[in-house]
């Protein structure tokens, strides 16, 4: 798995060196194979998909116009995961400056990114029961995760959603590895404090 | 290992990185403690629901928005790139230019610069392109004719430039004027000028007065002013009196590069041949001023200028030649004249005076 990573990274440095001689085709290829990732980092930090979709993009056009600053001494993934991050926290504050969007309280009913399965009528079938459960749950966790601050959130989703490791996590924000393990652990007691809170267990 | 260090280490220990060891006496210690194992059952729940979180996919337009995005990002700083990226191409580039425009500056100064000599001595090339109008003033009079063919054998190498478009008739009395030089047709010319209502020139006597002020007089003028006195040149002095043969042997030899100054040199004098010029010491200059005023009018002549230069009155009139020794006589009883006789060879048309009054000296 190791040596997977280092060889998509070593893939991606080759690309990445096209795209600085202007080659746009090759930049094509690193919005394909990362464009999931980085959606759903943003979707994990702004909450909203059509948010999400729109700080995706920025971040791909901004890491295009500034490709010539990425020296490869970081993974690339973590370099774009980077920018994600910070044009999403951007984008929160716009949003929360805007009034437009209340912010998300434990203690409000969790909304459904897609209504339908509230609205879907009850079928037998525990498959479809258990369905509900499960949507319910991640709803629930979803909006657990969104209660926390922008940086501990973005710990949480760069860890526990993406898997990166501590040193690319410390590389991404900025901060010492020391400082990302005890964000995560704040971060994962106030999300298993809140789950209690919304679930009533665990 | 107690339940505070065991505290510390869960979040490692779930996340799998504590050493063997470690990892070993975690592992044991939460299998005997309820409240560790209790705390670890809920940290692990909590990471799992974490990551049991569904992933959204990407839209199917998403690439593609992105692309079309970083395309015109791309043709923008195309742009850019072409006006200033390259700049290891465009210094030499611009610099090369820089020199070719320079080079092409200098050589068209040049070539104007030729062009510019050229016309300003245009006057004694015309010889060699006769207007109609000339050939008619020639054959009113033969003796020019022969004269001019002499004055253009002696300027050989001034005057066969090619392409001189003959101007103006102003030139033609450049023609006429070139045989008075030799002294042997001052009269037709002043009769053709007389015909042609132009001002008469001074007599030929005036011009061995001036003389001996006019060369460096000429010398000094500025370039300037050159193409100022050249008209005048043209305009009046078509019938200046000849030179007599000693001046003209002294008239630097025309060589062709020293062409531009001797021959500008050569045309002032001429110039300043035009006018008869008298000094007059007056015990009381400005008496002596006014006194030579009401003669001249009433010789029929009148003042043009007066200016004062460095304790001298010096009056520029014209007269009719014809009351020039009048003029002259009179001038004799209002002070004392430098010049013994009056100037001799013009007896018709109007002519230039110049009077320098100065002070009496004390003796």
């Amino acid at each position: 798995m190791k040596e997977d990573k280092d060889v998509g990274a070593d893939e991606d440095l080759r690309y990445v060196s096209l795209c600085k001689k202007g080659d746009t085709d090759a930049f094509e290829y690193l919005v394909n194979k990362h464009q999931k990732k980085m959606l759903n980092i943003a979707y994990r930090m702004v909450g909203n998909y059509e948010e999400a979709c729109e700080v995706v993009q920025d971040a791909f056009v901004s890491a295009y116009k500034n490709i010539k600053d990425f020296e490869g001494r970081s993974v690339f993934s973590t370099w774009l995961c980077s920018i994600v991050i910070n044009l999403s926290k951007n984008r929160l504050k716009q949003i929360r400056s805007g009034l437009l969007h209340e912010r998300f309280s434990i203690d409000d009913p969790v909304a459904t990114e897609s209504g339908f399965v509230r609205i879907e009528p009850a079928s037998d079938a525990p498959s479809v029961f258990q369905q509900i459960e499960k949507k319910e749950i991640q709803e629930k966790v979803r909006g657990c995760i969104g209660s926390l601050d922008d940086d501990f959130r973005a710990v949480i989703v760069m860890r526990d959603i993406q898997g990166f490791s501590y040193d690319e996590i410390s590389d991404a924000l900025g901060i010492n590895s020391g400082t990302v393990k005890s964000r995560l652990f704040r971060a994962r007691e106030a999300v298993r404090d809140c789950l209690k809170k919304v679930l009533g267990r665990l | 290992m107690d339940c505070d260090n065991v505290g510390k280490k869960i979040a490692d220990y779930l996340d799998g990185l504590l050493p063997p060891e470690e990892e070993s006496l975690v592992r044991a210690h939460i299998a005997s403690c309820k409240g560790c194992a209790e705390a670890y059952s809920d940290l692990e729940k909590t990471v799992r629901h974490i990551k049991d979180l569904d992933e959204v996919e990407p839209p199917a337009w998403l690439t593609r928005k992105v692309m079309t995005r970083v395309k015109e990002e791309a043709s923008k700083q195309g742009i850019w790139k072409r006006f200033f990226y390259p700049l290891h191409i465009k210094l030499p580039l611009e610099a090369l230019v820089t020199v070719l425009v320079a080079v092409s500056a200098l050589y068209i100064f040049k070539a104007t610069e030729h062009d510019t000599k050229v016309a300003q001595f245009r006057p004694d090339r015309i010889e060699e392109q006769r207007s109609p109008a000339e050939d008619t003033i020639r054959q009113k009079g033969p003796e020019t004719v022969e004269t001019t063919k002499r004055s253009a054998a002696g300027k050989t190498e001034y005057e066969r430039v090619p392409g001189q478009a003959v101007p103006p008739a102003e030139l033609k009395g450049e023609i006429a004027q070139k045989p008075g030089q030799d002294n042997l047709s001052p009269v037709i010319d002043q009769k053709k000028a007389a015909e042609k209502n132009i001002p008469q020139p001074p007599p030929a006597p005036a011009l061995q007065m001036g003389k001996k002020d006019a060369p460096a007089d000429v010398m000094e003028r500025s370039a300037e002013s050159r193409s100022a006195d050249k008209q005048k040149a043209a305009g009046s002095m078509k019938y200046a009196a000849p030179p007599d043969k000693e001046e003209l042997a002294q008239r630097p030899a025309p060589a062709a590069p020293a062409a531009g100054i001797g021959k500008a040199a050569s045309l002032e004098g001429r110039i300043s041949r035009e006018a008869v010029t008298l000094k007059l010491y007056a015990s009381d200059i400005d008496q002596a001023n006014d006194e030579i005023r009401k003669q001249i009018a009433k010789l029929g002549g009148r003042i043009t200028g007066v200016e004062t230069v460095r304790g001298k009155t010096v009056l520029t009139g014209e007269i009719d030649s014809k009351n020039f020794k009048d003029f002259f006589e009179r001038l004799r009883t209002i002070g004392e004249l430098r010049e013994k006789d009056p100037p001799q060879g013009i007896t018709e048309g109007t002519m230039k005076v110049k009077i320098e009054i100065a002070k009496k000296p004390d003796r």
